[in-house]
């Protein structure tokens, strides 16, 4: 909990995004056809959703990285160089870059069952 | 099969939304379907019961336009009240020239001359994508052209746009970065303010790019998802043989 209040604003929608990536991964594992024939596009969509979603947490957390170094740069360019302590502005880097790591977790385990997913369709199909 | 063609024949030529469409569709199928089997129960051959209900229920050229006629949305219905396509016209050139010197205006102002350079492409990206976008949904829910083949067209693009922001934006802040480091280098008096200044201009450009490709990725999604749902009613309503195209566009 305190990594996700660290992280800032962004935080929330990625945590959205983690429960919508693994709800996706169980209800695909789950709702897949044992079937050739009643494997569809719907079924691929969906399988494919996983990793698109992996993808938009990555991105989710640079965009979090960016917006947090935006937000330290206006504030050091408005104190000046002198009245800024670089203690705080690597503590500011450091909370900035909790959302991209957290985005590349995500995007780990997104790929990772997108893999295994794809792998049971193929062999469904096969 | 012959049902699956006639209703194929029939889900070409109507023009309605998704969900109108289908239930159409759906009610035809049944129909046609009642037809036979009560024809076949009076004492007719399968071929003949098949023959004789397409042409007692087939709906012709003209009954196709009429139904499209009562699925016309509100959209068309306004818009065939309009002077005519000339105003239409008139009106986007007036709407394009009006931008245009809203742009030129806002040129020379000191805050607009500070942004990135990058930005341009990304502005570029972020304009073809919306209309592409609402392109689409002006042809599949306000046009009728919502056979999933029509949904999937053009869906790609999107996903091509989402990947070019991205692309212009790593391109703009490579480009920021060595602006910076050479300002740096020229004038290492005011390195602190170069440096900062320098980082504000590249994560603008960083998040310029990642907001233009979010909403990107998710209207590929969803015009994608859309068409998997189409598909699968549409295999369901005229049989597997009748879409393989559609489904391999779509794998």
């Amino acid at each position: 909990m305190r990594l996700i209040s660290d992280g800032g604003f962004m935080m929330w929608p990625m945590v959205a995004i983690t429960f919508a990536v693994v709800g996706l991964s169980i209800w695909s594992w789950v709702s897949m056809p044992r079937d050739a024939a009643s494997l569809d596009a719907v079924v691929e969509t969906r399988i494919d959703s996983v990793l698109f979603w992996g993808s938009y947490g990555v991105v989710l957390g640079i965009l979090g990285t960016l917006v947090g170094i935006a937000q330290a740069a206006q504030a050091i360019e408005m104190a000046g160089a002198s009245s800024v302590n670089p203690a705080i502005v690597w503590g500011g880097i450091k909370v900035a870059l909790i959302t991209v790591i957290f985005g590349f977790l995500l995007f780990s385990f997104a790929l990772v069952a997108w893999f295994g997913l794809r792998v049971r369709y193929r062999r469904t199909l096969a | 099969m012959r049902i699956g063609a006639t209703l194929r024949e029939a889900s070409r030529s109507l023009r309605a939304p998704p969900s109108a469409r289908l239930r159409f569709l759906e009610e035809l199928r049944s129909d046609l379907e009642d037809l036979e089997s009560s024809l076949r129960a009076a004492g007719m051959s399968e071929s003949e019961a098949k023959r004789r209900a397409e042409a007692m229920l087939a709906p012709d050229a003209e009954t196709l336009e009429a139904l499209s006629r009562v699925h016309r949305p509100l959209w068309l219905r306004w818009r065939a009240r309009l002077p005519g396509r000339g105003a239409l016209g008139m009106a986007l050139a007036l709407g394009v020239l009006a931008l245009a010197g809203a742009i030129s205006a806002l040129r020379d102002t000191a805050s607009v001359r500070d942004l990135p350079l990058f930005l341009i492409p990304i502005a570029g990206i972020a304009i073809a994508a919306t209309l592409r976008v609402a392109g689409k949904v002006v042809r599949i829910w306000c046009e009728g052209e919502s056979e999933s083949t029509c949904v999937l067209a053009g869906s790609g693009d999107l996903l091509v746009a989402a990947a070019g922001a991205l692309v212009a934006t790593t391109f703009g802040v490579v480009q920021e970065l060595y602006h910076t480091a050479s300002l740096i280098v020229a004038t290492p008096t005011l390195q602190f303010e170069l440096l900062m200044q320098g980082l504000r201009r590249l994560t603008l450009l960083g998040i310029a790019g990642i907001a233009v490709a979010m909403p990107c990725g998710l209207a590929w999604l969803f015009f994608v998802r859309q068409a998997a749902g189409l598909v699968r009613r549409e295999r369901g309503l005229l049989g597997p043989d009748l879409f393989i195209a559609s489904t391999r566009r779509l794998s």
